[in-house]
């Protein structure tokens, strides 16, 4: 008979049920297992054990073993059978947010344990915190239910890990959403009702300008400024929010491509909105519109809703993917835009050279360049040969960002481009095309310092140090860390390039958090600024940010 | 006189400010099924199709052109300029199904006349709502609840169709846009329950949540009614899941290949095969219910945990490359209370089908027309492939896994599919089996169909849209068979049809509504409506007369 305390025991690996695990997970599962172990509790906020909580150990590496179990009555988990290593555990369950073992947020992963051979360890304690959850309904503009609208909640904080969303819902019959599993914070609603095709159906009165129904904010507002947000406290269901689906007027954007248009088919013309936001919108959530380009090169794109948008001339045909042509910004307003022109070309070839700044001089071996953009395809790459020459056969005629992979110790100095010094890491290849001088460096810039304040029983942290001017991305290659923990509280963050840091401490390992300049400049008491130089030191001692003091007012 | 919105989605020529186009007007009304009052507020859509590419469109697909309207209060709506030529009607309000009767969607505009719509009918829809709760009485997420026509709905006219819907995080669910009727409740997992367990702890049985019908059992035949009036919301209803003993079934794939590893294996429902029409069936729904997978291991073996007991098909198949050629194998296993091991599928390469087509009949026929289909023939393993033909009339279907076959009887207007040889022999009728190797075949197609004139009794203006139906006959009084017909529109006014292209052989001919269709394969049905068809016997190129009277609903429900 199946008893209710008992616990589901299990090791192995994740398998859908409709899709096949991968071979070499059922090749692990086979391999003899080890004799450590795991046990603890999940509880709520409250300190009351939370039963049929699914808690997940998951070990260090890509192939890392992992292991789930399910908690009983009483709370109680245990994962057997465990190799040694570090493993970090976290629990899920519906109603919760995620919680992880000693971990501040969400988001987090916690502090790992570390097992040896036989190692039992108990006492592993996870707390999920209540979910938070807006509720509410969306009506059309005559005030009648609106039926297959998806509603998003949209944090005011920005995150650069979980996608720009906490959570969506899509309205029933009675035009109603639940959004379910909110961390708190403040969050603005985004209604948005798919058409077929992408395309809003249109009005059009006699004498008046076309409109169409627009992705609407709560209660009732076109842009994501007049938006009012809601505050979700810890645990806290937010109701009755009721938004009231607007109209905009679309317009046509039309013009030519001028310059150089590769012949052939594969000439296309997209339209995006610039910003962030703009890009959730509508029939922008595949990422753009895109339209062919007649023999003349002339294009046109209808219903257009006003807003600033970026027209990109792609070529489709390339080996190496789409490669931008030429791209031109256009304020869209209340009327028909007509003449817009691009001025495109071919995309350029490329050339260039690594060279080594130092006295004596060093070799760098073979380097190799990538050149990423924030728009479409996937980044260029090319690595240098002996004389430290490389090429990149066709460029997007954009503005892309030089990243430049080095051995340990050596950085890069400064980057030309056509003899001119670039102030950071980007080229716009529509302005300027080469060739390229990356000068390296084996005197890399080191900052060194310690966390004041760390106890024993405090979990690890994170040091960030983010160059000044540019924003905090985990993306950015020039965004350095080191973790930290309490036995050993100093740091040393290393083959930095030479410049001015912007360098906090933060209790959670996990970073979303301060994805947004609003966080940094809410901590701003705790951020140390340091400059080093070539080949110098920097010094910080830095307090530990706790992740409450991150938390939204 | 209510203000009209109108709307026209991109790609419309017509309203960008050219010289005036002729147009026509169309008026008409919106109408609820059960009381005939006029729906205010319900959008109408009319579709005209795809206007020809001008200057203008640079290449960007064109929807066809919709335009709406919004009706009245007393229900009436009008679109006072529209481009002649036919149209395409709709209408669509929250809260209500709209029922979609063929010959009444569509309206010819004429320059400078109002055209008169006929009625569109909306229904006030049912819903279903309530919570699941596991055996625990906890709710439960992300439960599929599926409610399924339990019964032929009173009126043949009303389309009863499946709703479903997701449980939310409290557990609870609502299932809208429900034809009224009687429904039975199914909940159940998409998805294998602790599908990310690979291993059991031995002498531990593991128990997952069985698909359960409202309130709490796993049999369908005792499961609750729930019957559902136009405009009704049934609230409340929980369903308390039941559990089940899970086991695991694992065993091995065997065949001459190097390496085994990387086949994939899937555990099917074998209760689809029970389900052979194409009527609405609760055994039919179990087809959604999880589909477990795994991949063989290199030796061949296989492990499935968590597999809830019951009739399964285990498939295996892999794509090597080569030839191109599948490999497959293919077994019945029924999962009993214990875990079940031993399981050997043996695999082996997929047949290959060459044929050519024959044609008999002086009209030219172009062998790149023709579509050739062939289905399993096998109760249990259902499936099938095609193929087009060539300019010379050979074809190829390649990754043919089952053993008995048969020829789809699918022709180009004007044709049918007369007879099927396989290696030269002559097969008795559209069926044959699977030779190892190639098996090739002979499609033999005929231009001298057989055709029945209908004049239908008791057809008139109000009847609303009407098929005539030539049924094979089951013979020996059975039903006939609903698989395979042929049928015609019957023209309202004055009840006649024409049914072409139908093999020779006997045939029940009926006259009914689209709807009707179904139930007729019933044999409770068949018996009460058999006495207004006409039995006819068709042969090669020859044109026959049959006058079947019209079967209404009354016919079709029970007394």
């Amino acid at each position: 008979m199946w008893k209710k305390n008992s616990l589901i025991l299990l090791f192995g690996l994740c398998a859908a049920a409709q899709r096949p695990p991968n071979p070499a997970g059922n090749a692990a599962a086979a391999v003899a297992a080890g004799n450590a172990s795991i046990a603890g509790r999940v509880l709520d906020s409250t300190g009351a054990p939370v039963r049929r909580a699914v808690v997940t150990v998951e070990g260090e590496s890509q192939n890392g073993r992992r292991g789930r179990a399910m908690t009983g009555d009483d709370g109680t988990f245990l994962v057997p059978q465990l190799p040694k290593g570090r493993y970090w555990i976290s629990a899920e369950k519906t109603g919760f947010l995620r919680g992880s073992y000693r971990g501040r947020t969400p988001g987090g992963y916690g502090d790992p344990v570390t097992l040896g051979d036989d190692t039992a360890k108990s006492g592993i304690d996870i707390t999920l915190p209540r979910q938070g959850v807006i509720t509410g309904r969306v009506l059309d503009e005559a005030g009648e239910p609106a039926e297959r609208v998806m509603v998003q909640a949209i944090p005011l904080r920005k995150q650069s890990t979980r996608g720009n969303f906490a959570g969506s819902a899509m309205t029933n019959d009675l035009g109603e959403f639940r959004i379910t599993k909110l961390a708190p914070g403040n969050y603005r609603l985004l209604a948005n009702r798919g058409q077929d095709r992408g395309e809003p159906l249109v009005e059009r009165l006699p004498g008046k300008a076309a409109t169409a129904e627009a992705p609407t904010y709560f209660p009732g507002a076109l842009d994501p400024a007049s938006a009012s947000p809601i505050k979700v406290n810890p645990g806290e269901e937010r109701t009755g929010a009721e938004i009231r689906l607007q109209r905009s007027t679309v317009v046509r954007v039309a013009g030519r491509l001028t310059g150089e248009i590769p012949a052939g088919r594969g000439t296309r013309v997209s339209i995006r909105p610039t910003s962030q936001e703009g890009m959730m919108r509508g029939e922008f959530m595949a990422g753009g519109r895109e339209g062919a380009v007649g023999a003349d090169g002339s294009f046109e794109f209808r219903n257009i809703r006003p807003g600033e948008y970026k027209l990109t001339a792609m070529s489709m045909n390339r080996e190496g993917g789409p490669k931008t042509l030429g791209n031109q910004v256009v304020a869209v307003g209340q009327q028909d835009v007509s003449g817009v022109s691009i001025s495109t070309a071919a995309p350029p070839k490329v050339d260039g050279r690594v060279r080594a700044d130092g006295e004596p001089p060093f070799s760098f071996g073979s380097v190799e360049i990538t050149l990423e953009n924030s728009g479409f395809g996937a980044p260029s790459r090319a690595k240098t040969d002996a004389n430290g020459v490389f090429s990149f056969p066709a460029v997007s005629r954009e503005r892309q960002t030089v990243n430049v992979k080095t051995s340990a110790g050596v950085i890069v100095k400064s980057i030309y481009a056509a003899g001119q010094p670039l102030p950071g890491l980007e080229i716009d290849f529509s302005i300027v095309s080469g060739p390229l001088e990356i000068v390296l460096s084996n005197k890399p810039a080191t900052i060194t310092g310690t966390v004041e304040g760390m106890s024993p029983d405090s979990p690890r942290i994170t040091v960030w140090a983010v160059p000044d001017g540019e924003p905090f991305t985990i993306a950015n290659w020039s965004t350095k860390k080191v973790r930290v923990s309490p036995d050993s509280p100093t740091f040393t963050l290393d083959s930095l390039r030479p410049g001015s840091y912007r360098i906090a401490a933060y209790e959670e390992a996990e970073s979303d958090a301060l994805s947004d300049p609003a966080a940094w400049e809410q901590i701003k008491s705790q951020v140390v600024t340091v400059k080093v130089g070539e080949g110098e030191t920097g010094k910080a001692n830095l307090k530990v940010v706790a992740a409450k003091e991150l938390e939204e007012n | 006189m209510a203000r009209f919105l109108l709307f026209v989605a991109l790609g419309t020529p017509f309203l960008t400010g050219q010289e005036p186009a002729p147009t026509g007007s169309l008026a008409g009304k919106v109408i609820d099924e059960a009381t005939k009052a006029g729906i205010r507020k319900a959008t109408v859509y009319v579709t005209i199709p795809t206007p020809p590419r001008t200057q203008g469109n640079v290449g960007q697909f064109t929807p066809p052109a919709t335009y709406t309207v919004s009706t009245d209060e007393s229900g009436a709506y009008r679109f006072p300029a529209l481009p002649p030529g036919p149209v395409q009607l709709r209408t669509d309000k929250q809260g209500h199904l709209f029922i979609p009767q063929r010959e009444q969607r569509g309206a010819v505009i004429r320059s400078g006349e109002e055209a008169k719509a006929p009625d569109l009918v909306l229904l006030k829809q049912g819903v279903i709502a309530g919570r699941v709760l596991d055996a625990d009485g906890e709710p439960v997420e992300r439960i599929t609840v599926i409610a399924i026509p339990a019964r032929r709905s009173k009126s043949s006219q009303q389309w009863q169709g499946m709703g479903q819907a997701a449980t939310d995080d409290r557990g609870e669910y609502r299932i809208a846009r429900l034809a009224p009727g009687t429904y039975k409740l199914l909940a159940q997992r998409q998805g294998a329950e602790f599908a990310f367990l690979t291993g059991v702890t031995p002498g531990q049985p593991l128990l997952v949540t069985a698909p359960t019908y409202f309130p709490s059992v796993l049999d369908s035949a005792t499961a609750a009614d729930v019957i559902v009036v136009s405009g009704e919301e049934k609230s409340g209803l929980e369903i308390r899941l039941q559990k089940t003993l899970a086991v695991t079934v694992s065993g091995r794939v065997s065949g001459n290949l190097d390496s085994l590893a990387g086949i994939n294996i899937t555990l099917q429902s074998a209760e689809v095969a029970k389900s052979g029409s194409r009527n609405w069936d609760i055994a039919a729904v179990r087809a959604s219910m999880p589909h477990y997978n795994a991949m063989a291991a290199p030796d061949g073996r296989f492990t499935i945990p968590n597999v809830i007991p019951g009739e399964y098909l285990v498939l295996a198949n892999v794509h090597r490359a080569g030839p191109g050629r599948m490999l497959g194998g293919m077994e019945r296993v029924r999962v009993g209370q214990n875990d079940l091991d031993q399981l050997v599928i043996p695999i082996q390469p997929m047949g290959r089908i060459t044929g050519k087509i024959v044609t008999q009949g002086s009209t030219k026929l172009q062998p790149a027309q023709l579509n050739i289909s062939i289905s399993s023939a096998d109760p249990v393993f259902r499936g099938g492939g095609g193929a087009r033909a060539n300019e010379d009339g050979t074809f190829v279907i390649e990754n043919v896994q089952w053993k008995r076959l048969k020829a789809d009887p699918i022709a180009p207007p004007g044709w049918y599919l007369k007879s099927l040889a396989v290696g030269g022999q002559p097969q008795p009728g559209l069926e044959f089996d699977l030779s190892s190797g190639d098996t090739v075949i002979e499609l033999v197609y005929s231009d001298k169909p057989g055709s029945v004139d209908v004049k239908a009794e008791g057809v008139t203006a109000e009847s609303g849209p009407v098929i005539a139906l030539a049924l094979p006959d089951g013979g020996n009084g059975a039903p006939p068979l609903t698989i395979l017909y042929r049928s015609a529109r019957v023209l309202p006014d004055q009840g006649v049809s024409k049914i072409r292209d139908i093999p020779p052989g006997n045939y029940q001919i009926v006259v009914c509504p689209q709807t009707a269709l179904e139930v007729l394969s019933d044999p409770a049905v068949w018996e009460r409506v058999k006495s207004k068809a006409v039995a006819v016997k068709v042969e090669e190129g020859v044109t026959v007369s049959a006058s079947p009277r019209l079967i209404v609903e009354s016919d079709v429900e029970e007394k």
